[in-house]
């Protein structure tokens, strides 16, 4: 069976991707998977029944209907958020790593600058002045999130610069960016993948507590936003776990897929048999 | 042959640059309030200060300079964040300087315990993870804790407080004190609400420990000091306490330090369920009050504190490591 | 005379990703005690596998057959527990490379302290994370500084620095002695070295192989080199490997003369040509997961029969030695 095969190769990234397209298809398929329209008011603080699978919410809200439909906002925003992340990241790093000099100083002075700040705070702080939208969050995440993956391409970088290939793409006549474009680019795409899944995973958690502290942006419900809600509107006081528990599980979820695919990446075989077979 | 560089200098440079981040966060919330849309005097000092002041609206713009040329105004903020001026908070009356350390401490009263603790269990568990890799009792280590790293914080809070607190009536339902104790008394009754708050940002900062630690030993595993020291006989937990771990912790430390800010936040998440009273909590009230001074310094404070971490731990990364000392 | 180490047809096996490496094909030695056997052989022929398989500290790989006896003890199948107190006592290894043999985070004077604590008896978790430096009032201290001394630190002054020093303090040659004062520190029944002047100048060479040949006069050594200087001056025994087999072993002086298995000639001329300097010498990578059938040798083999793809040589006992090659097994002829 070819599927047990692929599990067999490295059953880490399997299990997680798994996970994670699963997920991600319950949440594109919402409109049709879900019982209830989740913006529909009905009759509030219900518990679960056959009719509304998790209850409703304080508004009157399906949950689950809810629940599946968030699904596309917080996965969404975990996506764009790591895709510009990476490539912003991805661009500062090739770029530093390859031409060095005074840029790379420059541009890693500007990652290590960036790197620092703590980034909840900040998102947090414009937020509140931006008020909720999310764009501007996807943006936000993105645009801070960047230095660590900017830090781990230039390593990539500064290692296979050394490699025989680009001497003689040189001497070929080659210009820089179209070696930094052919060569060096798609040699650092494993690298850049599983900073990507990572990063998607940060971007999740962020906006998660965005939401929670209540900057999300009301008109689009993410899972984050369920929490906010259920906590701030009585959910937890009335000890409404049907309404709190799912979003938070639906998170821990897909960043628990997203951390397997990635550990499935960097599981390396066992150092010592670099003893043996090097001599 | 001995290369000299004066772990002084080091030290010097890497305050200096600190030093530039923290002036570039100050400029940063300078110009900020009167980069966004709207009336700076309203980014400025908040929402219900703006919307409280009425008629007065006009003398608190002289008041706060910002008739004058921007230049003056600049140096003007530069002068209150140094001299301790940082502006009043309508929200909680009072200067935002007195605001924020009040807060702060009791942040820090979860933090740092928080952090020896996870350092301890991870380093512990990191560590018989590695020696036992791809066994059951990696998998089940690794595994769970990994799925406990991926909870948000303030998830992973709920359940805690739903269970221990709610269900089991073991802790409190919040706050950091029930009141009116002194002495003894008191103290004992802050950490019996410290309790489950602790319990969360230890269990997910051990988590991540853990990962790290397990990943560092791994490869120390591989190296020859280890084969050596196997060679002569040591037992394999003083092998791995001892000579693996020892080498691990440099990394270690380095992580905590990167990591310190994601603590801090992860805390302050925390906070907000828990109704502790440190940033997590001025952070909420001032994110429903629009209180922008607030959350401008608390952004501020969690920044120096975060680059304080950071050079704590670039020192004792240099001190770990005889190689560079 | 008595023997102190046999090796009976082992077999050690690696998982890879690529298959199952035989690092080990069916080894075959003895050592009497008193002797010096020097263990000859390139990269990848299976000399370290086949030296850590004795202390039994061959992970990952497994023991996948034969049997290894020591001190009248089969130690292949004896618990981990067992093998620890072997260790260090019975069995001790002189690692290669002092820089990374060495834990860089403690200082010399700790990493000796623990043997010391091991010394005393006192094997407890307790007394081995708090061994420190030992001084002068230290049990154990003059054994230390009589060894140390033997070894060229000869001034008490000398001896505390070095103790206070850390590995990545060390010259090529101190750390050299420090690795031999390491292992003889217990003072075992048997020690390894593992390829002792590969890593070092030549002044440090020729007081290292000076040192060795000391000791290979009052101690049972086994030396792993693929250098013929360095086994013709300390070994009185030499065994010669080539893809995880013994191809040709007897007494030093009678091999280097008068080498017999076509592998020993090639290895010997180049080192000869190379005139001492280290050289590797590429015959041609075997791949140590598909080997070919028969003899290991036989693609490079400039005598290869028809017969050698087809059949593996069976060690012959011939004067002076024994040899695994088809050239010889017919007209075998035995030792009385």
């Amino acid at each position: 069976m070819k599927l047990a095969k692929l599990f067999r190769r490295n059953p880490l990234i399997f299990c997680g991707s798994t996970l994670i397209i699963l997920i991600i298809l319950a949440a594109l398929f919402s409109p049709w998977l879900a019982p209830h329209d989740p913006w529909q008011y009905q009759q509030a603080f219900l518990e679960p029944s056959r009719e509304h699978w998790l209850g409703t919410n304080d508004v009157g809200q399906d949950i689950f209907s809810e629940l599946l439909a968030a699904g596309r906002v917080s996965l969404g925003v975990g996506f764009v958020a790591a895709l510009v992340a990476a490539a912003t990241g991805a661009v500062v790093g090739i770029v530093a790593g390859f031409r060095r000099g005074v840029l790379d100083e420059v541009l890693m002075g500007a990652t290590d600058t960036v790197l620092v700040i703590p980034v909840l705070p900040l998102v947090v702080l414009i937020s509140a002045y931006l008020g909720p939208n999310l764009i501007n969050v996807c943006l936000l995440i993105g645009l801070v999130m960047w230095p660590s993956i900017a830090r781990i391409i230039r390593s990539r970088v500064l290692s296979l610069r050394q490699s025989g290939y680009v001497e003689s793409a040189r001497a070929l006549g080659a210009g820089d960016r179209w070696i930094m474009l052919h060569h060096i680019l798609p040699n650092a795409m494993p690298v850049l993948l599983a900073k990507f899944v990572l990063t998607m995973a940060g971007a999740m958690l962020i906006e998660a507590s965005v939401s929670f502290l209540g900057l999300g942006d009301p008109g689009a419900k993410s899972w984050g936003m369920m929490l906010y809600y259920a906590f701030s509107r009585g959910g937890f006081i009335r000890e409404m776990w049907w309404w709190y528990l799912p979003p938070g599980l639906a998170i821990a979820l897909v960043i628990f897929a997203l951390n397997l695919v990635n550990l499935g990446f960097e599981e390396k075989s066992d150092p010592r048999l670099k003893r043996v077979l090097e001599g | 042959m001995e290369k000299h560089v004066h772990p002084q200098a080091v030290v010097a440079v890497k305050t200096g640059r600190y030093l530039l981040v923290l002036l570039l966060i100050i400029t940063f919330n300078f110009i900020i309030p009167r980069l966004m849309p709207g009336d700076p005097l309203l980014n400025i000092i908040g929402e219900e200060a703006y919307y409280g002041a009425g008629g007065a609206l006009e003398n608190l713009r002289e008041d706060l300079g910002l008739d004058r040329p921007l230049i003056r105004q600049y140096f003007d903020y530069l002068g209150g964040v140094f001299t301790g001026d940082w502006g009043y908070s309508y929200l909680y009356m009072q200067p935002v300087l007195a605001a924020v350390a009040g807060h702060l401490g009791w942040s820090l009263i979860l933090i740092l315990p928080a952090i020896v603790l996870a350092a301890l269990a991870g380093a512990f568990t990191g560590s018989l993870a590695a020696w036992r890799r791809k066994t059951r009792t990696d998998t089940f280590l690794t595994g769970s804790l990994l799925l406990a790293y991926s909870m948000p914080h303030y998830w992973l809070a709920m359940i805690m407080l739903f269970i221990f607190a709610f269900l089991l009536g073991w802790f409190p339902l919040g706050r950091a004190v029930s009141g009116g104790l002194e002495g003894f008394a008191c103290f004992s009754d802050v950490m019996w609400h410290m309790v489950l708050p602790l319990g969360v940002l230890t269990l997910s900062k051990a988590a991540y420990d853990h990962l790290i630690v397990r990943s560092s030993v791994v490869s120390i595993i591989g190296e020859d000091y280890i084969l050596t020291a196997q060679s002569r006989g040591v037992s394999a937990a003083v092998v791995l306490f001892k000579h693996g771990l020892r080498n691990a912790l440099a990394p270690l430390v380095t992580v905590t330090a990167i990591q310190f800010g994601m603590l801090f936040s992860g805390a302050v998440m925390v906070e907000v369920v828990f109704s502790w009273p440190g940033m997590g909590t001025l952070i909420y009230e001032a994110i429903a009050a629009r209180d922008y001074p607030l959350l401008q310094y608390a952004f501020f404070i969690i920044t120096v504190c975060v680059l304080a971490a950071n050079l704590l731990a670039d020192l004792a990364y240099r001190w770990l490591d005889p190689r560079l000392r | 005379m008595s023997r102190l180490l046999e090796v009976r047809d082992l077999h050690v096996h690696f998982d890879t990703a690529r298959g199952v490496v035989r690092a080990n094909n069916g080894i075959n030695l003895a050592l009497d005690t008193g002797d010096s056997l020097g263990i000859m052989g390139e990269s990848g022929c299976g000399k370290t596998v086949l030296i850590l398989s004795l202390m039994r500290l061959q992970q990952p790989g497994v023991i996948a057959g034969g049997s290894i006896w020591f001190d009248g003890r089969e130690v292949t199948r004896v618990s981990q527990k067992e093998m620890q107190r072997l260790r260090g006592r019975g069995i001790a290894l002189i690692p290669q490379n002092h820089s990374t043999a060495l834990n860089p985070a403690f200082s010399i004077g700790e990493q000796l302290g623990e043997i010391l604590q091991r010394r005393r008896g006192k094997t407890g978790i307790w007394h081995m994370l708090t061994a420190g430096s030992p001084s002068a009032g230290t049990p154990g201290y003059g054994h230390l500084s009589r060894t140390l001394s033997s070894l060229g630190f000869v001034n008490e002054k000398a001896l505390q620095r070095l103790l206070a020093s850390y590995p990545h303090e060390l010259s090529g040659g101190m750390g050299q002695r420090v690795l031999i004062a390491m292992a003889l520190l217990l003072e075992p029944k048997l020690v390894i070295a593992d390829e002792p002047t590969t890593a070092l100048d030549r002044g440090s060479r020729v007081e290292t192989l000076d040192l060795l040949g000391r000791l290979s006069d009052n101690t049972t050594l086994i030396v792993v080199s693929h250098e013929v200087q360095t086994l013709a001056r300390i070994c009185n025994r030499v065994a010669v490997m080539y893809g995880g087999r013994v191809v040709e072993s007897g007494s030093t002086g009678r091999v280097f003369e008068n080498p017999r298995h076509p592998y020993t000639r090639i290895l010997l001329q180049s080192q000869q040509l190379a005139r001492g300097k280290t050289i590797s010498l590429f015959v041609g990578a075997l791949d140590m997961v598909r080997f070919p059938p028969g003899c290991p040798f036989h693609p490079f083999c400039p005598e290869a029969m028809p017969v050698c793809s087809e059949e593996e040589p069976r060690e012959t006992v011939l004067e002076g030695g024994r040899v695994a090659c088809h050239l010889y097994s017919r007209s075998a002829t035995c030792l009385k």
